[in-house]
């Protein structure tokens, strides 16, 4: 039992960190359509905080984008598909001031917010049925030009995490893995399908980030930032219920150390006439992030009937030697694998006052389809983007910008999962089934100068 | 016993009955009876013997006496008869008076002599018993008058032995012959005056009425009607208890005896609640999954229990069988339910093992308001379910009580059980008490415990004094190994009997009883007196069986021989609870821990398909999945220097182990004759 709890808590947490978290996002995307870590100011602070040095006058960028996510699940071992939409907002922004060869400047962004209700009944439920994950993190920056052509800079980076998830269980499954129980208790019995909740953890933790970007003669660019990962521990209560039907519950406090990838950025640029050619490639390390450290403590048994409460206390099973022994600490691994992803933008400066810009990228996923479950998804992506922005004023700016995100269905054939035996410490049904997935990004930004 | 169920063999009825309880000794049983009454001896007088011969009116025999030795007894079925051929030994008689008187007109002359010896050598008898139902009761007898012959010798002081010999052989032979005849009915008689199959079953009078019997060269064949309660005949069909190896007896039951005996046991109350029977029962359970003390359940059935046997099993049938749960006097849980199930006895590794099949449970009533807040239609598919597939299993071979029985000064083992249409049958095999064969020496147990990764093996050996088919044994209950004996003691309900030595027999032969009022069974003269010092032979009256307890239920009481084990010594660490899979003596303290002492295992006698899982009693889920251990066996004899590995495979973090040897307090004794080795699960069969 002590094993199988433990990961059925652990697998929550960082399988709702990957499947809130990992899908989708590999795209630059905060900041807007004009942002990247080859910008100057505060279109740059966001990815390369040596732009701040480069900021022609003090301005601070505004960015409000939302994400709109289909998901479609069709387990094989379930009836039909399950359709799940999510809204899910992304505000960033940056500001930067430039003291002669002295930049300084701050950011803002969500890299992280993701998640949101599923059907309580529908085939996923084991995996999750609601989940937040959002990472906010701010960062100071200051920047140096070294050279007329050469900014460097770096970043205190402060993040707090925020996360809560709910799913199902099956008490029948997990205590086949720890009891030599003959018969084994019955899998997908209704009475033993259960409840677990971890709910609203939080914590912070600090980091840092680095940059330099390059001016060519040829006012070409070329841009390289590094942000380390970093893991943040959240704490909050956690509760399982071994049965929706009976009145007992398993509650105690949960900590969680989520681990949040590094990226490595290269980027540059290449002005042709009206035209600037802009690339980048950035490497995300998620195999290190693809990891969760999970503490339980605390735990016991209750009932908010008295007499089954009383039966409980009497027995001994309020302070059962099992939930002793299912507190402690363990580690789980997903699968995860680093990716590189290469993108190519070009932009067109149609007047002195409207550009347009259009790009795609190329994502390869970060998780092999033997891992990839519900709760532990992601997908090959190809992200296409059009942007506009208008200097309405001297001191204004404004972009709009739509992305589109090409995901191939994934056939999933191999998947290793089973409510039988666990899988690297997961114990969760099939991942066999095929997965869709539909996102659109919108995004309005404004951008403020002081001249 | 075995004399006992000659009592059940009357020959006289040629149509074999259809009764509840029916027997059949086997030839190999009889040659079992014939060793028994070998080599015993039975002596009459002293006592006075009057008649007349010739011209005396009167010849007196004062202090008759005889030792009749018996060397050999051969008793062979026939069809119709059992044919007896008894070789006797030199039957002697020493320091007789005798006197001879004429009367007034006679010419003989009258005497008074001293009788120094009388023998008569190379006596053998030989007859046909005849067995009938008087009154519902077997009376054994000859159908003939049986056939005593032998070379009479005597010697008188100073008096011509002629005529003596034409008196006193005459009378000799006429009465040794006689009273053999006559004595072996009653000997059987005495030797089961507790009443076999008379007694009480809780409350419920136990009569026997003998029914039919039937001699073939197969075997005798004997059916008994018990009555429980005066409310009816128990009737069934004749059942096959012909036997193709070499066991002694043949025992059936019919399902009509069955289903009265329980029927019996529902209108009395045994299965209710309140009874011993299934109070001590829940508790035991309730102990054994650790739930505290608070919760009480109560378990009843609301109609008797139905029984149908077939050669798949016994088809037992319990409806409205009420279960209620309360903790501390509140209810928690009421179940109201139909159980059926398919029955399988068999004997296998010393045990009777239950072994219970396509068990299928219907919830009628459920009301489990505390525990489930959402409509309880889940809890009872699961009850129905895994629930009673679950305790299918823990029926699956569980070995509920030892395969043999120690009573009346003999120890039957059973070897096999079949299920017939209609009823079950037994086979078993009979030792007598002092059969070297049975084993009443505890072996020295060592346990030995080590750790391997998360696998604790624990290897138990054992030494004993001699190998045999009894062995010594432990015996597992409910997820625990406890002595063969445990059931029974503490409570003194059962006390075991002394074990009646061999000579047991031969006293009883010669056990005077007065009777008062007068016997019916009188030895005397040739004159048909008898002195009030004469042999009597004791005969129970009808009415007298009904005050008698014990009967056939005695039979089931464990062998006190066999009955040594010991209670766990408190001191112990608390995993000494664990029994080894072994034929132990003593209590053996090697254990594999888990932190806070829970622990849960799994374990192997090393012998194919002979496994035992075992627990820690505790307080937690662990314990609970444990409590419905069970086990497994195989039955064969076990071979000097067995050693029983035990695997232990744990779950918890963190694992410690303890070891230790232990001796029972009488190993010097057994260590003094210990001569060879063997360690065993079971009891062997």
């Amino acid at each position: 039992m002590s094993s199988s709890v433990l990961l059925l808590w652990a697998l929550s947490a960082t399988s709702a960190l990957a499947g809130a978290g990992i899908s989708g996002t590999s795209v630059p995307s905060a900041g807007g359509g004009f942002a990247g870590p080859t910008e100057a100011g505060a279109l740059g602070a966001l990815s390369n905080p040596a732009a701040v040095a480069r900021a022609v006058a003090p301005e601070l960028l505004l960015d409000v984008a939302v994400f709109r996510r289909t998901v479609t699940t069709d387990l094989a071992a379930w009836d039909g598909p399950e359709v799940a939409t999510t809204w899910a907002p992304q505000p960033s922004a940056g500001l930067a001031v430039s003291f002669g060869r002295l930049g300084l400047g701050a950011a803002f962004q969500a890299p992280t917010s993701r998640g949101g209700p599923q059907p309580p009944e529908g085939p996923q439920r084991f995996f999750t049925v609601d989940s937040t994950l959002q990472l906010v993190q701010g960062s100071l920056l200051a920047a140096y030009r070294v050279h007329d052509q050469v900014s460097i800079g770096a970043g205190l980076r402060v993040g707090q995490v925020s996360y809560l998830s709910e799913k199902r269980v099956d008490t029948g499954a997990s205590f086949n893995q720890s009891f030599d129980l003959d018969p084994p208790l019955p899998v997908g019995d209704p009475l033993l399908e259960g409840r677990q909740r971890v709910g609203a953890m939080s914590g912070w933790s600090a980091s840092w980030v680095a940059g330099v970007q390059w001016v060519l003669p040829s006012n070409a660019q070329i841009a390289l930032s590094f942000e380390p990962p970093w893991r943040i521990w959240v704490a909050g209560p956690i509760e399982q219920e071994p049965s929706l039907d009976l009145n007992a519950a398993i509650a105690g406090e949960g900590r969680v150390r989520l681990g949040f990838p590094a990226h490595l950025t290269l980027g540059g640029r290449v002005p042709i006439g009206r035209v600037t050619l802009i690339g980048d490639v950035e490497y995300v390390g998620w195999a290190r992030a693809g990891s969760a450290t999970s503490e339980i403590s605390g735990l016991t048994i209750t009932s908010s009937d008295p007499l089954f409460d009383g039966i409980l206390t009497s027995s001994g099973l309020a302070e059962a030697d099992f939930l002793a022994s299912s507190e402690g600490t363990t580690e789980n691994e997903l699968g995860w694998h680093d990716i590189v992803i290469p993108g190519l933008q070009a932009q067109w400066s149609a007047t002195d006052t409207v550009d347009l810009r259009a790009g795609v990228w190329y994502a390869p996923t970060a998780v092999s389809d033997d891992h990839v479950t519900p709760s532990n998804l992601d997908f090959a992506t190809i992200t296409a983007r059009l942007a506009g922005a208008v200097l309405v004023v001297p001191q204004l700016r404004t972009a709009l910008t739509v992305e589109k995100l090409f995901v191939p269905t994934r056939h999933i054939t191999t998947s290793p999962y089973s409510l039988d035996q666990t899988v690297d410490g997961v114990l969760a049904p099939s991942g066999n089934g095929d997965y869709a997935l539909d996102v659109w990004r919108f995004g309005l930004s404004a951008q403020l100068f002081v001249r | 016993m075995i004399v006992a169920l000659l009592q059940l063999a009357p020959v006289a009825s040629a149509t074999p009955g259809d009764v509840g309880l029916q027997a059949q000794i086997t030839p190999a049983g009889f040659d079992f009876v014939s060793d028994q009454l070998a080599d015993t001896e039975f002596s009459f007088g002293p006592t006075t013997i009057t008649g007349s011969y010739d011209c005396y009116d009167t010849i007196e025999v004062t202090d008759f006496n005889l030792d009749v030795p018996i060397e050999t007894v051969t008793l062979e079925p026939k069809s119709g008869t059992l044919a007896l051929d008894v070789q006797l030994g030199q039957i002697r008689g020493t320091d007789m008076g005798l006197h001879g008187d004429s009367g007034w007109f006679d010419l003989c002359i009258d005497f008074d002599a001293t009788l120094e010896y009388i023998e008569l050598s190379d006596a053998r008898l030989t007859g046909e018993l005849a067995a009938e139902v008087v009154n519902d009761q077997l009376v054994l007898s000859f159908v003939e008058p049986p056939v005593l012959t032998g070379t009479f010798d005597s010697n008188i002081a100073w008096f011509p032995d002629d005529l003596v010999w034409a008196f006193m052989e005459g009378t000799v032979l006429d009465l040794v012959s006689g009273a053999i005849a006559d004595q072996l009915p009653p000997i059987i008689e005495e030797l089961t005056a507790d009443g076999l199959l008379v007694g009480t079953f809780g409350n419920v009078p136990v009569v026997a009425f003998v029914d039919d019997v039937e001699s073939t060269r197969d075997g005798l064949y004997a059916a008994v009607d018990i009555d429980l309660g005066g409310d009816g005949d128990a009737r069934g069909k004749r059942l096959d208890l012909s036997s193709s190896d070499d066991s002694h007896l043949a025992v059936g039951l019919t399902e009509g005896m069955a289903e009265e005996a329980l029927a019996a046991a529902w209108s009395e109350g045994l299965l209710s609640p309140d009874s011993p029977l299934t109070a001590d029962l829940i508790a035991s359970l309730l102990a054994d999954l650790g739930l505290g003390d608070d919760l009480k359940v109560a378990l009843s059935l609301g109609a008797p229990p139905s029984v149908n046997i077939d050669p798949d099993g016994i088809h037992l049938s319990l409806e409205q069988t009420k279960l209620t749960a309360t903790n501390d006097g509140e209810p928690a849980l009421e179940l109201v339910a139909d159980l059926t199930g398919l029955l399988e006895v068999s004997v296998a590794g010393g045990g009777i093992v239950l072994t219970a099949h396509e068990v299928e449970l219907d919830v009628t009533e459920l009301d489990a308001s505390h525990l489930v807040d959402r409509d309880p239609e889940n809890l009872q598919a699961f009850l129905e379910g895994w629930v009673v597939d679950a305790a299918t299993a823990a029926l699956g071979e569980m070995d509920v009580y030892q395969s043999h029985f120690e009573a009346l000064g003999y120890v039957l083992r059973l070897d096999r059980t079949e299920m017939q249409d209609g009823g079950l049958v037994a086979w078993c095999t009979l030792f007598a008490a002092d059969d070297p064969a049975v084993d009443r020496e505890p072996p020295d147990t060592e346990v030995t415990a080590t750790l391997s990764g998360s696998t604790v093996t624990a290897v138990f050996s054992a030494t004993d004094d001699r190998p045999g088919d009894l062995l010594y044994s432990w015996r597992p209950r409910r997820g625990r190994l406890v002595a063969v004996d445990e059931r029974d003691r503490g409570d003194g309900r059962h006390r075991a009997r002394r074990p009646p030595d061999r000579g047991d027999v031969a006293r009883r032969l010669v056990q005077r009883r007065p009777e008062p009022g007068g016997g019916d069974g009188v030895a005397g003269g040739p004159g048909g007196g008898g002195g009030e010092e004469g042999l009597r032979l004791r005969r129970r009256r009808p009415g007298e069986r009904h005050a008698r307890a014990g009967g056939l239920l005695a039979v089931l009481r464990p062998p006190a021989a066999l009955s040594r084990g010991r209670q766990p010594r408190a001191a112990h660490h608390r995993a000494s609870r664990w029994r080894p899979a072994s034929n132990a003596g003593s209590r053996p303290s090697a254990s594999a821990c888990c932190r806070r002492n829970r622990a849960w295992a799994s374990a192997s006698s090393g012998r194919k398909n002979s496994w035992i899982k075992i627990s820690s009693p505790g307080s937690n889920a662990a314990s609970m999945a444990r409590a419905w251990a069970s086990v497994t066996s195989r039955p064969g004899r076990t071979t000097p220097s067995t050693t029983v590995t035990t695997r232990y495979r744990s779950t918890c973090p963190s694992l410690a182990i303890a070891s230790s040897t232990q001796r029972p307090p009488n190993a010097a004794r057994a260590s003094s004759s210990r001569a060879s080795a063997r360690s065993s699960s079971m009891l062997a069969s």
